[in-house]
């Protein structure tokens, strides 16, 4: 089975942990003056008056995106050398699962900034909840709750998910051995000057026209012609063919090319919301 | 072997019922209690045809007073007026309604919410 697999490109794997790391570690003098009763005032606060912490905010949300983009690399690259065959069902579907979830955490640090943008894309997911049928209105009143509690329990699960990932990926994937060497200093030190120059600022109002997190808005722009609950499902599909890479290693062509036809697909309907 | 076999069952039962006990808060929030907004006579005459406050949106047609819910009725996102074309516009999809809360295009396909006004000497209440 060794044989038949390539082997992980560790810079790859290295960096997303970096990002993933830094991350963590400047979001706690954030939590530290986050408060999720109060909360645009706060983040303006964090953003004023507390020392660094526009630097930090700056820094939490550059390596929050460079994680996920990085953590999509790691995945494809495992898929495309094939790595999957070596994992059981149970780990590789863990693992799969731990994406979403960091998609999730993502999504949550992006409605606590509280400013406009952050309170749409609440209001937008809630209301995509509450469509699901049977169980839409449990998860919604689970997972956000919004419109109810305002941001406690988006904050919470921000908080909660965080160290549950961190904890699950340093005890059964990541191998601080490798990780945590010397000779890895650059990888952790090259974001910090981004963070320093690249300012990511609250967005009050954009009039006629506004715009989700990159990530999702192909299927902001796919909300305008289907329903959605069917919109749901669709961003739920590259899970499920994640997942199946495990159960048919023998078909993993057949769903690699399900998987770049879905991407391609989503990636042309986010460039068509910039032309509409 | 029939030990723990049935120290198994009785573990998994224990915390089958625990679990029930921890999600069964988790699921559950409070729902927030209904709004009612005055506007004071002298505030209301001063205000313009179309006027949009955070949680709903007051439309004067004649001697009529219509209030709206600012959500869009689609994925709730908060409406605004585009005064070029006359149109109350959801930004987030682009529902297009008339001032008088009447769907035109876009995914929404419902009109506005209208909202209970209440018209008294001092002035007008909304309902929310």
């Amino acid at each position: 089975m060794r044989s038949e697999v390539g082997k992980i490109n560790i810079k790859v794997s290295i960096l997303s942990t970096s990002s993933f790391i830094i991350c963590l570690i400047s979001g706690i003098p954030l939590a530290f003056h986050y408060q999720s009763q109060n909360p645009l005032l706060s983040v303006l606060n964090i953003e004023v008056n507390i020392a660094f912490g526009g630097f930090f905010r700056n820094l939490h949300y550059l390596s929050a995106q460079l994680t996920l983009l990085f953590m999509t690399l790691h995945l494809f690259d495992s898929i495309y050398k094939g790595l999957f065959k070596l994992k059981r069902l149970l780990s590789w579907g863990v693992l799969v699962l731990t994406y979403p979830l960091l998609l999730f955490i993502t999504f949550t640090g992006y409605l606590l900034r509280a400013d406009e943008m952050g309170d749409f894309a609440g209001t937008i997911a809630e209301n995509m909840f509450l469509e699901i049928p049977f169980i839409g209105a449990y998860l919604q009143a689970l997972l956000l709750a919004k419109s109810q509690v305002g941001l406690t329990k988006v904050y919470l699960w921000h908080l909660i998910l965080s160290f549950l990932v961190t904890l699950g990926l340093f005890i059964w994937h990541i191998k601080p051995k490798v990780i945590f060497r010397w000779e890895n200093l650059f990888y952790f030190l090259w974001i910090i000057p981004i963070g320093v120059f690249w300012k990511f600022p609250l967005i009050p109002f954009e009039g006629e026209k506004a715009r989700g997190p990159w990530f999702f808005i192909g299927a902001q722009q796919l909300l305008k012609f289907l329903s959605p609950s069917l919109v749901f499902f669709l961003l739920l599909l590259p899970v499920l063919l994640l997942l199946s890479y495990a159960f048919l290693p023998k078909y993993a062509k057949i769903l690699s090319f399900f998987l770049i036809t879905y991407i391609i697909i989503y990636s042309m309907f986010s460039i068509w919301f910039f032309f509409d | 072997m029939v030990r723990r076999q049935f120290l198994k069952n009785f573990g998994l039962f224990i915390f089958g019922v625990f679990s029930y006990f921890l999600l069964r808060p988790l699921f559950y929030v409070t729902e927030p209690p209904k709004k009612r907004i005055f506007i004071s006579e002298e505030e209301f005459s001063k205000l313009g045809n179309i006027y949009l406050e955070d949680e709903f949106i007051l439309v004067k047609i004649g001697h009529e007073t219509l209030a709206f819910s600012r959500r869009c009725p689609h994925l709730g996102c908060k409406l605004n007026f585009d005064p070029e074309s006359g149109l109350i516009v959801c930004p987030c999809h682009q529902s297009k309604f008339t001032i008088s809360g009447r769907f035109i295009s876009g995914p929404a396909k419902k009109d506005l919410k209208q909202l209970t006004v209440l018209k008294t000497e001092r002035g007008i209440q909304v309902e929310i």
